[in-house]
């Protein structure tokens, strides 16, 4: 046993010696391998430019153009309203329906607002009156916003005419106000009242970059290693080897992990109500993904295939979780097909600890979920690291039978 | 010409007998019918609501019913014992909103004295969260409208006229790039098509590295040139083979739909070269590529909106192909356009490869002067 032991401990510092030298060996610029640049650049800079990217968190002011062909003064105080949105922003005013059509065609705003010449005429005398907001974009995010904005804005105006009427015929103005609106709404936005876009979705995207983290540099080194002819999973202990591999990238994943819970998370204000909790997450996302990493990397041939199977990962895995669009929602098979990977409900507790509870115990059963996935996949990975040197084993042994002096 | 023709067949060859390859094809495929069919729904369903009565009338009773009968909530009809439970369960986010109706809320309406009742919305996904807050307003909108109409109605007002007295203004939409509103339409080009981008960045490094110094350069020309073939045809797979997973079709015609897909397919290519040589053919420079590859969706403005991006993001996304090209998606898509109206799009392209020609020129100019100088040493010292 002691033996085993030791033999293992062996393997596993070959592992991490060999790991070592081809992170920080190569002096030449065609010698390096590159592992280093994946391992500093995707925690670094990604979380960098995504949290910059969203740092403005919501879009306002959405542009407009302005189609006004009443001209009266409810029209006017109409178009002072709209402009009052924080949501809207008048860019101009057009002369005719094609003109303004020809001017959101060339992008020079996202809406135009068209108010039809028999706008007041109409509300005079009691008729209902159409106001047109039309876009040809298809950016649902951008219209919600502009649309709800536009429709608050009319059904204010309507509550202040209906009013209006009620104190013409008499009524005092309280109980006209309260007519004319008869039911009010205490509305109460739970978790994420400011409901801005970039905290809703950075944050899943960031714990998607430390997945690609892990995934990739140690799939990325297993390639570099079998372009240049150095064993992934060596025997005795091929498992202890690849663990080896594995520690050498271990710090780079934990810092990684820590630099985003620790560091992006908390300063753009997206850690939520426990910093601690969020980071206690993105770490043992961090050693469920180990498994998986492992085996990414005894698929991989070489550097290139790296990348080129695991970066069609990301977005399928990040958009199918049920992080963004909701699970419910899902097509049953897609729904399926993204039970198998722990950024799934990885991504889901994310979505609680960012924004809903600091307490780990409310993420229980996505952190079981997680784990037993790590596990699963653990014990995959060592089905195949086996596999792989068992295979390699019987190609030297043919090889050795059919060219004398090479011994496997 | 052979040399050309030469570099094309062996390049497609090369391409067909790698198994990563395939995989990789297989996989921008699977990954591109995934993300579409993720949105194959459009809009949000049947989203969970609670709704505590606790005024038990019968206009309490039409407020839930309506709030059960839009297409986006659906009244849960054993809801959370207690507000406690309630709560948990927005937490866990088994309800997407709670709507509470007070004791004494029909009173209220009846005197004429504003009647309170309570949402709570989950908004820590805003998808969700802003889609249940439209179905409320609305329903609480309309029935609003109602109880204003039988007032007006009490007052004398004739029953054809009283609505327009009620709600003396409409605001109505038009969304003739995306009818529905649907998110399909919203998101699933624009993920679907991505993934060919992110392909033919690949496609043009399996030419490009690892570096081949004394390939010639007609041959490397006939590479790119299958690059581009293999990658078009995968375009136009994903176009019409794995958008209709979401519904959707291009409205354009056939030829419009392939000339945007070439413009992208030639300007990945180029990109992917001029890449290479600025970088001198080493290794970062497929990982710079790779790298904008996958920042440029969310730079392209196609989701997270163009003015709301950071200038120097937007300075880099504006050298990504795949930027101009979701320009051009968000017209040949959903409305049937010509060439003309592409021109935009087409134009930044255009300009877009002639930088790229020039970053290649300079960058092979500059080599050779820093072969021509390193000789010169060598000469020197012997």
């Amino acid at each position: 046993m002691k033996a085993w032991l030791a033999g293992w401990l062996r393997s596993l510092h070959q592992g991490l010696t060999e790991e070592w030298t081809i992170l920080f060996g190569g002096h030449a610029r065609m010698e390096r391998s590159g592992v280093l640049t994946v391992l500093l650049v995707i925690p670094l800079l990604y979380p960098t430019v995504v949290a910059y990217l969203y740092h403005a968190e919501d879009a306002q002011e959405r542009p407009a153009l302005l189609l006004d062909l009443d001209g009266s003064a409810l029209s006017r105080r109409l178009t002072l309203d709209l402009e009052a949105a924080p949501e809207l922003r008048f860019v101009g005013r057009t002369a005719s329906l094609d003109q303004g059509q020809a001017a959101l065609r060339r992008g020079e705003a996202e809406l135009l607002v068209i108010i039809p010449d028999d706008l007041s005429r109409k509300v005079k005398r009691g008729e209902r009156a159409q106001v047109a907001f039309w876009s040809p974009g298809g950016n649902v995010y951008t219209w919600s916003l502009a649309f709800t904005a536009a429709s608050n804005v009319v059904a204010t105006e309507n509550a202040a005419l209906a009013a209006g009427r009620f104190m013409r015929m008499g009524m005092p103005p309280a109980v006209a106000r309260s007519r004319a609106a008869p039911i009010a709404t205490g509305e109460r936005r739970l978790f994420h009242p400011s409901a801005g876009y970039g905290r809703y979705l950075a944050v899943g995207v960031l714990l998607v970059v430390l997945q690609q983290l892990v995934l990739i540099s140690l799939a990325f080194s297993a390639g570099v290693r079998r372009e240049r002819g150095v064993p992934v999973g060596a025997p005795p202990h091929p498992l202890a080897h690849v663990s080896g591999m594995s520690l050498a990238h271990l710090p780079f994943w934990l810092g990684g992990a820590a630099f985003i819970g620790l560091v992006i998370l908390p300063w753009m204000g997206w850690a939520g109500p426990s910093v601690l909790a969020t980071s206690a997450l993105l770490f043992l996302f961090v050693a469920v993904m180990g498994p998986m990493a492992v085996i990414m990397a005894s698929l991989v041939p070489d550097r290139m295939s790296a990348f080129q199977i695991l970066m069609f990962l990301s977005v399928p895995l990040f958009v199918a979780s049920g992080f963004t669009w909701p699970a419910a929602q899902l097509p049953r098979a897609v729904e399926l097909l993204t039970y198998a990977f722990p950024v799934t409900p990885a991504l889901r507790a994310m979505r609680i600890l960012s924004m809903k509870s600091g307490d780990l115990r409310a993420v229980l059963p996505e952190l079981a979920w997680m784990v037993g996935l790590g596990l699963g996949h653990a014990a995959l990975a060592t089905f195949l690291v086996l596999r792989l040197v068992r295979r390699h084993g019987r190609r030297h042994a043919r090889l050795a039978t059919a060219v004398p002096g090479i011994s496997p | 010409m052979s040399t050309l023709l030469q570099g094309f067949t062996a390049q497609l060859r090369a391409l067909a007998v790698r198994r990563v390859n395939w995989l990789m094809l297989a996989l921008c495929v699977g990954a591109a019918a995934l993300s579409v069919a993720t949105y194959r729904q459009g809009a949000m369903r049947e989203m969970p609501a609670a709704v505590y009565d606790q005024d038990g009338t019968g206009l309490s009773r039409t407020l839930v019913r309506s709030l059960d009968a839009t297409p986006e909530l659906r009244v849960v009809t054993d809801p959370p014992a207690t507000l406690d439970d309630a709560q948990a369960a927005l937490v866990r986010g088994d309800l997407t909103a709670v709507v509470l109706i007070p004791d004494g809320f029909t009173a209220d309406v009846k005197r004429g004295r504003r009647a309170e009742l309570v949402v709570a919305l989950d908004m820590s996904n805003i998808l969700v969260g802003k889609t249940a807050q439209r179905a409320t307003q609305r329903v609480l909108a309309t029935l609003g409208a109602g109880v204003q109409l039988s007032v007006v109605e009490k007052l004398g007002v004739p029953r054809s006229s009283a609505l327009a007295r009620v709600v003396a203004i409409t605001a109505t939409e038009a969304l003739p790039g995306n009818p529905g509103a649907s998110y399909a339409a919203y998101a699933s080009p624009a993920f679907g098509l991505s993934f060919a981008h992110i392909l033919v960045l690949f496609l043009a490094w399996t030419v490009l590295w690892p570096p081949a110094p004394h390939r010639p350069r007609l041959e490397t020309v006939g590479r790119l040139a299958a690059c581009f073939v293999t990658g078009l045809i995968a375009a136009l797979a994903l176009t019409y083979g794995v958008l209709p997973l979401a519904g959707l079709s291009p409205a354009s015609g056939f030829g419009v739909v392939t000339a945007a897909l070439a413009a992208l397919v030639a300007a990945d290519l180029l990109f992917s070269t001029a890449v290479c040589a600025v970088f001198r053919g080493g290794l970062i420079g497929f990982q710079a590529t790779v790298l904008l590859g996958m920042l440029s969706l969310m730079l392209s403005g196609l989701t997270w909106p163009w003015d709301t991006i950071p200038p120097p993001l937007r300075a880099v996304s504006s050298a990504i192909p795949f930027t101009p090209f979701g320009r051009a998606l968000r017209l040949f898509l959903p409305a049937p356009v010509g060439l003309a109206e592409l021109a935009g799009p087409f134009a930044w392209m255009g300009l877009q490869c002639l930088g790229f020609l020039a970053a290649i020129a300079l960058a092979a100019g500059a080599e050779r002067l820093l072969a021509l100088a390193l000789a010169r040493r060598g000469e020197v010292r012997s």
